[in-house]
């Protein structure tokens, strides 16, 4: 949910601009095989420090001082990830629905639902998730399943046109959607039986894996791969033309309510795991004192970054997999070599 | 922690439903002037290029069209036109909507219809500008006409409440079965038209005038339109136009087609009509050489009820079939050659060479329009007849 909420949305252009008819193929490929490098990264280093978080650890292995700035570097790239997760989705109301709406207020909306959220607690947050994930699959196979007449799928040919380069080079994009997995490095303390995370977490790829693959097929198949490059938003293009006859059409709204919904998950998550890492920088007590300052950033910060949805797309699809990649992989990944070879650990040996 | 789970779900869906309703983009039903049809031209007024935009507006129910409603019980016109001028189509909408207390609203546009000129001109434009424009559907059909679009505006539905209702039905709906032409929701034609390997069509849209007398008085209204026939796009931009049976022989180059499609034909002399329930194509493209060679299976099955005397027993079926065949050979061979000479390929032979041979495909990439032209084809058609109606013999 927390991966998919997004990427649905955005995804198929990005990597049909590269790997045209053959993008579909990209999404169980290797972005799983990167999402999965993520998740064993975090898994051995839980392992290696069981009940603690990344921020404690990193000061293990790197000491108090490098550990102490690792750390409040990881804080700012969830921070700077959630101003962008509630940019898509201004942006994207901004397009589709509430053109006249001051943009502030739709900011203003998510950003203290989602710190309403996040002082709940991690608990609510997944029950929350629970409660509309069943809804949003829903809603997405209904509009799938009325899209099915209007499928050519002639155009999803030929495959691999240019080789095996595009598809790699779209790989890149949804690569860091599937290393958002990375939270676990906070969460897994947290979770009730670390031992199950890693089994689940290959369960949960193979879901999303399946769902965006399924996603840009659809897309791909109604509108080519020419038009879907261009297109901003396929999947919601896709669900406007969706529909049987007169009676049944206009889905459209209704993925706008859903990933509404989906958006403050994970908008709630992000917030959560920033408090709790500025609060185990500053080792502070409770983490929810630092909720408020964030309100105070994430309002303007999301108004003031980008002012254009091309911009936007822009920066998501050059600047923003270099610095998702380093802290979704290589941090955690140096972490590891870096215990490893200073043979730090607080778990017994397994 | 229940009730704080129930707390959060009632925040968060309580805060959806409040942007459900629109927040500022609120839009009362009765504020909204809804375009059912619109039509774009491209005019030249004092020696510059214009955009003359027309739309077909619904009339909210209980206002009466100005005239004559004393004297006859007829219902007001369901849909006004209205037709504005300026230098980009915002404005032109802009100057009529400027007319009305009431917000243009693209949301239920059923037809775009593009004039001859624009279609020639600025298709590119325009269909980016309905891609674009958020309140516009992806499943509302284009159309071209010959000649200006905004003439259009005066038409009258024969069968349906109104104009915009028939137009929709009939491409949807009746076109298709009959053979007349094939509905193109903006959509698809979006997606053929930014297409690398094939080129786009649309269906095209005249008037036409009833004659229907009932005494004094027309029977149906003046001014009427038919869906019929195809406008062909190059690179772009309108190349030129499949009359009927070429249009027909679209259909069976490039579309599974199930219907009624009646087609006549000759056995020595003697018109018959044989009507198509069924046909399939099979393209298969290749590069021999530069020369780009495509072999067209076409599949028919029908019947023939009327047949004019002719004798429907098994050798009599057989010549049909042959006649049949060699009719359907002809109608494809023609529609070929028209999309040579407009220089389309609206056909989709490179777009079979593009799935299935790409290393050929990149040979010709940079020129594949001219490859089409001067394409081989062979064309192989087995129609069948399947049955001849209720009666076994011949009167």
């Amino acid at each position: 949910m927390f991966i998919a909420s997004t990427a649905v949305l955005i995804v198929p252009v990005i990597t049909t601009t590269e790997a045209k008819q053959s993008a579909w193929i990209v999404t169980f490929t290797f972005p799983v095989i990167f999402g999965y490098m993520v998740l064993w990264t975090v898994y051995k280093l839980g392992n290696r420090f069981p009940g603690l978080s990344i921020v404690q650890y990193s000061e293990i292995i790197l000491g108090t001082f490098v550990g102490k700035t690792l750390g409040v570097l990881i804080a700012l790239f969830w921070l700077f990830m959630n101003i962008l997760v509630i940019e898509e989705y201004t942006d994207f109301l901004r397009i589709t629905t509430l053109p006249l709406t001051p943009t502030s207020v739709l900011t203003t909306i998510i950003v203290l639902l989602s710190l309403y959220g996040a002082r709940q607690g991690l608990e609510v947050i997944a029950r929350s998730a629970q409660f509309t994930l069943p809804l949003f699959l829903l809603i997405f196979f209904v509009g799938l399943i009325l899209t099915i007449p209007r499928l050519n799928l002639g155009w999803l040919l030929p495959v691999f046109e240019d080789g095996v380069i595009p598809v790699i080079r779209g790989s890149v994009v949804p690569s860091t959607w599937y290393g958002q997995v990375v939270v676990l490095v906070m969460l897994l303390p947290l979770v009730n039986k670390p031992v199950e995370t890693k089994r689940k977490g290959v369960i949960v790829f193979a879901a999303v894996a399946l769902f965006l693959t399924i996603d840009i097929v659809f897309v791909i198949a109604t509108f080519g791969p020419e038009l879907t490059s261009k297109l901003m938003f396929p999947l919601w293009s896709m669900f406007k033309y969706a529909g049987y006859r007169d009676f049944i059409q206009r889905l459209e709204v209704l993925g706008v309510f859903i990933w509404f919904t989906g958006i403050i998950i994970k908008t709630t998550t992000l917030d959560y795991l920033i408090c709790q890492t500025t609060a185990q920088v500053l080792g502070l007590k409770d983490y929810r004192s630092v909720l408020y300052v964030l309100a105070f950033i994430q309002i303007p910060g999301s108004l003031i970054f980008f002012t254009n949805s091309i911009a936007l797309k822009e920066f998501l699809g050059t600047y923003w997999p270099p610095i998702a990649i380093l802290f979704e992989l290589g941090i955690p990944i140096f972490l590891l070599i870096i215990a490893v070879i200073r043979k730090k650990r607080t778990g017994a040996v397994k | 922690m229940r009730r704080k789970f129930s707390r959060v779900a009632v925040l968060v869906l309580a805060c959806s439903l409040l942007l459900s309703t629109g927040c500022w983009d609120q839009k009362d039903v009765g504020n909204l002037a809804v375009l059912k049809i619109v039509t774009t031209d491209l005019i030249t007024e004092n020696g510059s290029d214009k955009w003359k935009v027309g739309a077909l507006v619904m009339n909210p129910a209980g206002k009466k069209g100005g005239g004559d409603q004393a004297a006859t019980e007829k219902p007001s016109m369901p849909e006004i036109p209205w037709i504005g001028t300026g230098l980009t189509m915002e404005e032109a909408v802009l100057d009529f909507a400027n007319r009305s207390p009431r917000f243009p609203f693209f949301s239920h546009t059923n037809v775009i219809i593009m004039g001859e000129r624009a279609a020639k001109e600025r298709t590119k434009d325009i269909i980016e500008f309905f891609e674009r424009f958020r309140e516009a559907r992806p499943t509302s059909f284009v159309m071209v006409t010959k000649g200006e679009a905004y003439n259009l505006t005066e038409m009258e539905p024969e069968v349906a409440r109104t104009i915009s209702e028939e137009t929709n039905e009939m491409a949807e709906r009746t076109v298709q079965p009959l053979g007349l032409s094939v509905g193109t929701p903006l959509a698809e034609f979006s997606a053929y038209l930014v297409s690398l390997d094939r080129d786009a069509v649309a269906s095209r849209i005249k008037l036409v005038y009833p004659p229907e007398q009932r005494g004094e008085k027309r029977a149906g209204p003046a001014k009427s339109v038919i869906v019929e026939g195809l406008a062909v796009f190059s690179s772009g931009k309108l190349a030129g136009w499949f009359d009927r049976e070429q249009t027909l022989g679209y259909m069976f180059i490039t579309e599974k087609n199930t219907g009624e499609i009646r087609i006549n034909m000759e056995r020595n002399d003697k018109p018959f009509t044989y009507i198509l329930t069924r046909s399939k194509p099979k393209i298969e493209s290749k590069l021999v050489g530069d020369k780009l060679e495509v072999t067209l299976r076409i599949n028919a099955e029908g019947s023939v009820y009327e047949a004019s005397g002719l004798n429907l027993d098994a050798d009599g079926i057989k010549e049909v079939e042959g006649i049949a065949s060699q009719r359907i050979k002809g109608i494809v061979q023609n529609t070929v050659n028209k999309a040579q000479v407009y220089k389309s390929d609206c056909l989709g032979f490179t777009q079979n060479l593009h799935r299935w041979h790409v290393a050929d495909w990149k040979r010709i990439k940079d020129n594949w329009r001219e490859t089409f032209v001067t394409a081989d084809v062979h064309i192989e058609v087995n129609a069948e007849v399947s049955d001849t109606g209720k009666l076994g013999e011949k009167f």
